[in-house]
């Protein structure tokens, strides 16, 4: 069996625990509750005829009075930059965090996640921006946790990267 | 033809050519040819040039397995142990800058692990358990130290995780039988973010990690090496030499997967054949449940001993007190024991006694016996005892204050002063004295009196005893006769001294001559015969008796045959 650990960060509140339990638990619970320090889920995950065991890291939301601890990060072979649609200023918290991560992971495979992407009629993120992103080969795929649109997909591609990486 | 030849070679070497052909068949310019002739001749250089590739090379063949570390041990044992053996100051002081760190470090973990012990054994010091233990360690006679170790040291490895350092991955795991399963992946990654966040959080010094969490009787203990940690769940107290193997574990751990370890991508099944490390780390100690005294047993038993004891004591006591009363009443006078018993809590004594006896109750309560707790059954009997002779003596004869009586072996002795009258009186009278076969006299100033024993002419001739057919021996109310009538003949000597003549008693058995006679003379024979042994036995001379058988058919006054009468006759 393979296992991989993945990270998945991104500014308070863009749903990061929602993102995890609808993939591993497939639930969805509207009630906010902010993650202290870290938790832990596994998945796994069956690709090419391998089964791989995803250690899901969800670091907590960064804000002005709690910063990622970048120890959490080591030896991820993967992460998630998650932002929150309906905030445009959650897209930039994630270009922040990806440099930092990009470091300590040695350049791991990340993909952008774009949550929330049910509640359209909020959307505040520029397709430019975006488009930007992409132009600088950043992978971004939509996702909501409330519908479970791009969840499984997200998860999925994420292992590919890895283990096309580790290959 | 030669001297051609050479010339033409000079005009090759001159222009250069030799060293163009030499260069493109070798690849290699004169300078790096200059170079290698040099290795080759300069066994310093040589070395040189190698010395930088060797390690490398050593490591390449290691880890392509076509050498392993334990086939160059050997050597490297060897190297070490000839360089000892040569010169050991050498090796000291090549060791001495580590010498001292790892010196350091080891009394340091020991301190620590000492103060830890210490620290837990002050910490519940004072709790209830220790008071417990020192409660215990009171009435076991075994030391506090003791009791306290044999509690400290109750431990239970329940889980063993191989945990990759760097990202937290659970590389292989082991647990104990019977020990329910649990999500290792989740708890190894959570150790990790456990142990970065307090690495994070508190700024220790570097270097430092989280060895032990306590989780009320579980302890996490952590042994970390430098790509893995061995994470041990333990349920209760482990001891500290428990650390060390799982330092063991994780260097052999390292020490195979060195390579695996640096360069892991997340494949966990080449570390599966690490798990006879792991599992050296599951260890135990039960505590050996010593069988508690049988408090319950011992009581019950300490209660029937001691009520068995109780009764034993009052029945040796009981009979004890029987016995002392048996023998007091053996040792009375006037008392003669048959029997005793006990029924219904009542002890009887049976037996004759002396009118003339102390009371019964008197002499139990001589020994504290309570006259209630026994029952007393005498017949009358009178004793020969010299008291009870003496006492019946002074009741029938009723000496004069001047006389004095005393008794033994049936014959009283009267001894002191008396007139005629009652002496004469005395001497006709004592034969009435039980028990008194004889009269002495001691009289002083006094000729002893004439005795007149005409009676017992007519005494003796007074018994007669009828017997059954073909019997000879005496019932009890004959033998009661009998006991009269010895007394009598015992005074037919003295009656014969007295009168100056020579009587004797003739036995004489009555039959008759009808139907067998012979056989009927026998019978009647041997009765007379019987009767004058026994009077011999009883102290009359065999010469004053004689037998005789009387036929009826032969005599005027016809006896009833089978009768025996005694006659006294003329010799």
């Amino acid at each position: 069996m393979i296992k991989k650990k993945i990270a998945i960060v991104g500014a308070f509140a863009v749903g990061k625990t929602s993102l995890v339990q609808r993939y591993v638990r497939s639930i969805f619970s509207e009630k906010y509750q902010t993650t202290i320090g870290v938790k832990i889920d596994q998945k796994e995950v069956q690709l090419g005829g391998k089964t791989i065991n995803l250690l899901i890291w969800d670091i907590h939301g960064e804000d002005d009075f709690m910063k990622l601890k970048p120890t959490y990060l080591i030896g991820s072979s993967g992460y998630f930059l998650v932002a929150d649609s309906t905030r445009s200023e959650t897209l930039q918290a994630a270009v922040d965090l990806h440099d930092m991560t990009m470091a300590i992971t040695k350049n791991a495979p990340f993909i952008l996640l774009i949550n929330k992407c049910d509640l359209a009629e909020e959307n505040e993120l520029s397709k430019d921006d975006l488009n930007d992103l992409r132009e600088k080969g950043w992978k971004i795929i939509y996702t909501s946790a409330k519908d479970g649109t791009g969840v499984e997909d997200a998860f999925l591609e994420l292992s590919k990267l890895m283990i096309a990486e580790s290959n | 033809m030669t001297e051609q030849k050479a010339k033409a070679i000079d005009d090759f070497l001159e222009k250069g050519q030799l060293n163009e052909l030499r260069e493109i068949i070798t690849g290699l310019d004169h300078s790096s040819l200059d170079r290698l002739q040099k290795l080759m001749k300069d066994p310093h250089e040589f070395a040189l040039e190698i010395s930088d590739l060797l390690p490398f090379s050593i490591r390449k063949l290691i880890e392509k397995g076509s050498i392993n570390i334990a086939d160059l041990l050997p050597f490297f044992e060897e190297i070490i142990q000839e360089s000892i053996q040569r010169n050991p100051q050498r090796l000291a002081n090549l060791l001495f800058p580590i010498m001292g760190p790892a010196i350091r470090k080891a009394v340091s973990e020991d301190l620590r692990k000492m103060i830890e012990s210490l620290n837990k054994g002050l910490e519940s010091g004072i709790s209830p358990r220790h008071l417990k233990w020192r409660i215990q360690a009171l009435f076991s006679q075994k030391s506090y130290a003791e009791i306290m170790l044999s509690k400290a040291y109750v431990y239970h490895v329940k889980h063993i995780f191989l945990i990759h350092k760097e990202t937290g991955l659970l590389l292989h795991q082991v647990r104990a039988p019977k020990t329910r399963p649990i999500e290792a992946d989740m708890v190894a990654s959570m150790l990790s973010a456990i142990s970065d966040f307090a690495k994070d959080s508190f700024d220790g010094p570097k270097g430092e990690n989280v060895e032990t969490i306590r989780i009320g009787d579980t302890n996490l203990w952590i042994e970390e090496g430098p790509y893995a940690v061995i994470a041990a769940v333990v349920e209760g107290n482990p001891p500290p030499g428990l650390r060390l193997v799982m330092q063991e574990a994780i260097e052999a751990v390292h020490y195979n997967h060195r390579a695996d370890l640096e360069n892991f991508g997340g494949e966990t099944a080449i570390f599966e054949h690490i798990e006879k490390f792991l599992k050296s780390c599951l260890q135990s100690e039960k505590i050996t449940k010593k069988s508690k005294p049988p408090y319950f047993a011992l009581l019950l038993l300490f209660i029937v001993l001691t009520v068995a004891g109780y009764y034993l004591v009052k029945h040796f006591q009981y009979k004890n007190k029987h016995e002392a009363l048996i023998e007091a009443f053996q040792n009375e006078p006037g008392y003669l024991i048959s029997r005793s018993r006990v029924h219904d809590k009542l002890f009887i004594l049976q037996g004759l006694r002396d009118e003339l006896s102390r009371q019964p109750q008197v002499v139990a309560s001589d020994l504290d016996v309570d006259p209630e707790d026994v029952k007393f059954k005498f017949q009358h009997f009178i004793s020969t005892d010299s008291t009870f002779v003496i006492k019946r003596a002074i009741e029938t004869l009723k000496p004069p204050a001047t006389v004095v009586f005393s008794f033994q072996s049936g014959i009283l002795t009267i001894s002191g002063k008396a007139d005629e009258s009652w002496a004469s009186q005395a001497k006709n009278d004592y034969i009435k004295v039980w028990g008194v076969k004889e009269l002495r006299w001691e009289l002083i100033g006094k000729n002893e009196p004439k005795r007149d024993l005409s009676w017992i002419v007519n005494d003796i001739e007074s018994y007669s005893f009828i017997f059954d057919f073909n019997d000879i021996e005496m019932n009890e109310e004959q033998q009661l006769k009998f006991e009269k009538l010895k007394s009598t003949a015992r005074l037919l000597d003295e009656f014969n001294h007295l009168q100056n003549q020579s009587h004797l008693v003739q036995i004489e058995s009555f039959t008759s001559k009808a139907s067998n006679a012979a056989a009927n003379t026998k019978v009647a024979l041997t009765r007379a015969e019987s009767f004058m042994a026994l009077l011999n036995k009883a102290g009359v001379p065999a010469e004053l008796m004689k037998t005789a058988v009387q036929y009826n058919e032969d005599i005027e006054k016809p006896m009833p045959v089978r009768t025996v009468k005694f006659k006294v006759v003329k010799k």
